[in-house]
């Protein structure tokens, strides 16, 4: 199942993924010997193949003009884990075979097409790029030596809260 | 990379009202490798060249293209100069350096007698001096002699080469002129590419300046003299050289003369020749490529490294752009002084114990200063900040290399979810009235 530009396609299909992570051209190797990568980001492709012809030839025609659009990219929605991921991406190579049974009947049989991203899904900022990604400590406010606070799901927090006059904690 | 495209909508000419358009385009095949003359010689014109990806009309009018990474850091803003659709979703525009432009400004003769630089160069500038700062070590020097009529972009050349600056006109939206100076920016060895490229040129024997005095008088049939507003200023002339002590003696004679520009005079001469010498007096060029996110631009003064263990002090002519997430230069360096290279070792220790360490390449002599860093560990599910007990690792390098020991403690304790403060610096006041930890960031 896939959607492009918010029409759904519950097709019988099979659906395969790659993930390039993408280095410009300015990368290479440095003089101490290391070598210098400069990541783009992590862009998807995905391979579409139906596995069953469309039954219904003009949602067929539909989806073969929508993809073969001269346009820069289509939205489309597409499975990504356990989740979908939408992106905007170029159709390349649709290709598909006309078929004609003994019994005269005709139809398009094994669409396939690739869709590459037009950008990444997963990029680093140039400051996160230079981190090396360790989490924040927390900004505490008139520290002492011995102290301690405890990470929590609100973020850092005191070991040793105690009560203002009106009960409120801090 | 994208472009900001500023236009002028549309203007009332009673009112004076101006309306401005604009617009943010994304853009590719960018072309951008600014200059800079140190020598004073000439004033190269900067532009950058760039496809535009927009079905839209780009008007002619056009007041400023301004070139921004994908992070909208400026890295140049000058007008466009010319505009061609090469497809229906696409232009080529060339954008060019307000100097282009002073190119096509008349100036008429002046004699200079004590005029500040600074008033100097606005003259140059005109209505559109709003655009240059001078530097605050050359605005005031003054100028002495003539210039004949000639275009602003000539006499802006003469009067940068008689007081030692050059324009900076990359990285930020307006032009700032410097002095040539000798504050030196390191290209670190881990942030260079393989492979510079080293030439020697020939060697330079001697440089040569003619410094111009100018006196009011009625000349004689033998003089040269000049006429400005009226008053007649007989010439004298006076040819000051400087003979090049690197030159081996059996290097065949090779002069580099300066004459004709006549706001050279015998207060600035001697100036001139040093700071020419610099640049000509050492033949070697360096070509290398680095990691430049803006830290380097044409004119500065940089230490960078070389195979075979050298490294090299020399002015950037040229910084020609290539960019991806970061921006990666090539530079190209003159002047170069080459120096040995000795290996510094800083192990940062705990205990006694070594926790980390960090390698690095400086010229013999380099007197180095590097800020320790917080170290940020962990280990069997203890997550700890070290903090230095120095904040930097100083000395002066020496032939054959060297090692220098930092001592750390621990700063913050993370274990089973509980942060436990050790040492800190103490607290540190906020803008915003607050307080934060003085060792965390």
């Amino acid at each position: 199942m896939f959607t492009i530009d918010g029409v759904q396609y519950n097709v019988e299909c099979s659906i395969e993924r790659t993930a390039e992570i993408k280095l410009s051209d300015i990368s290479g190797m440095l003089m101490d010997g290391h070598i210098f990568n400069d990541v783009l980001g992590t862009y998807y492709s995905y391979e579409v193949r139906l596995t069953m012809p469309l039954r219904n030839k003009g949602r067929y025609g539909n989806l073969i003009e929508q993809l073969t659009e001269p346009v820069e990219g289509h939205t489309f929605v597409l499975p990504y884990n356990n989740d979908a991921l939408q992106l905007t991406g170029i159709v390349e190579a649709p290709e598909d075979v006309w078929k004609k049974l003994p019994s005269g009947y005709t139809y398009w049989d094994g669409l396939r097409f690739t869709i590459n991203a037009n950008g990444p899904t997963k990029a680093l900022t140039l400051a996160e790029a230079i981190s090396r990604g360790l989490t924040p400590l927390p900004d505490v406010y008139d520290p002492q030596i011995g102290d301690t606070y405890t990470f929590t799901v609100d973020g850092w927090e005191a070991a040793s809260s105690y009560p203002d006059a009106d009960t409120t904690a801090y | 990379m994208f472009i900001e495209i500023d236009w002028i909508e549309s203007y009332d000419p009673v009112t004076g009202e101006v309306v401005m358009g604009g617009g943010e385009y994304p853009i590719k095949n960018l072309q951008f490798a600014p200059q800079a003359d140190l020598t004073g010689e000439t004033l190269p014109v900067n532009e950058y060249s760039c496809e535009v990806i927009t079905t839209d009309d780009i008007p002619i009018d056009t007041l400023y293209c301004l070139l921004y990474d994908g992070r909208r850091q400026l890295w140049a803003s000058w007008p466009m100069r010319k505009v061609e659709r090469i497809s229906d979703s696409s232009f080529r525009i060339t954008a060019t350096s307000w100097l282009y432009w002073l190119g096509f400004q008349p100036m008429d003769a002046k004699m200079y007698d004590g005029e500040t630089v600074g008033a100097a160069i606005a003259e140059c500038f005109g209505s559109r001096a709003y655009l240059v700062q001078v530097g605050p070590g050359i605005t005031f020097q003054t100028l002495s002699g003539y210039a004949p009529a000639q275009s602003a972009r000539d006499r802006l050349t003469w009067i940068l080469f008689a007081v030692g600056a050059y324009i900076v006109d990359v990285f930020r939206d307006d032009m700032y002129i410097r002095p040539v100076d000798n504050t030196q920016a390191e290209i670190p060895f881990g942030r260079t590419f393989m492979r510079p490229a080293i030439t020697e040129n020939d060697w330079v024997t001697e440089l040569r300046v003619t410094a111009y005095t100018y006196t009011a008088g009625t000349p004689l049939d033998t003089d040269t003299y000049v006429t400005v507003d009226g008053v007649d200023y007989i010439v004298t002339e006076q040819v000051i050289s400087l003979s090049n002590p690197l030159a081996p003696a059996d290097a065949p004679e090779n002069v580099k003369e300066y004459k004709d520009i006549n706001l050279v005079n015998s207060n600035n001469a001697n100036a001139i020749l040093n700071r020419l010498s610099a640049y000509w007096f050492n033949r070697t060029e360096v070509s290398l490529d680095c990691i430049n996110n803006k830290q380097y631009r044409p004119g500065d003064l940089v230490l960078g490294y070389v195979p075979d263990d050298l490294a090299v002090v020399g002015y950037i002519q040229q910084a020609t752009f290539a960019f991806g997430l970061q921006a990666r230069s090539r530079l190209q360096l003159i002047g170069c002084d080459l120096q040995p290279t000795a290996p510094l070792t800083v192990n940062y220790l705990y205990n006694n114990k070594r926790i980390g360490r960090e390698k690095y390449m400086f010229p013999v002599g380099y007197v180095f200063s590097i800020e320790n860093p917080y170290l940020d560990q962990t280990k069997k599910a203890r997550r700890r900040i070290y903090r230095p007990t120095t904040p930097n690792a100083e000395g002066t390098m020496v032939d054959g290399g060297m090692t220098v020991n930092v001592n750390y403690e621990i700063a913050l304790e993370l274990y089973q979810g509980i942060l436990h403060i050790i040492s800190v610096d103490g607290v540190t006041e906020q803008s915003s009235g607050g307080e934060q930890i003085g060792v965390i960031e």
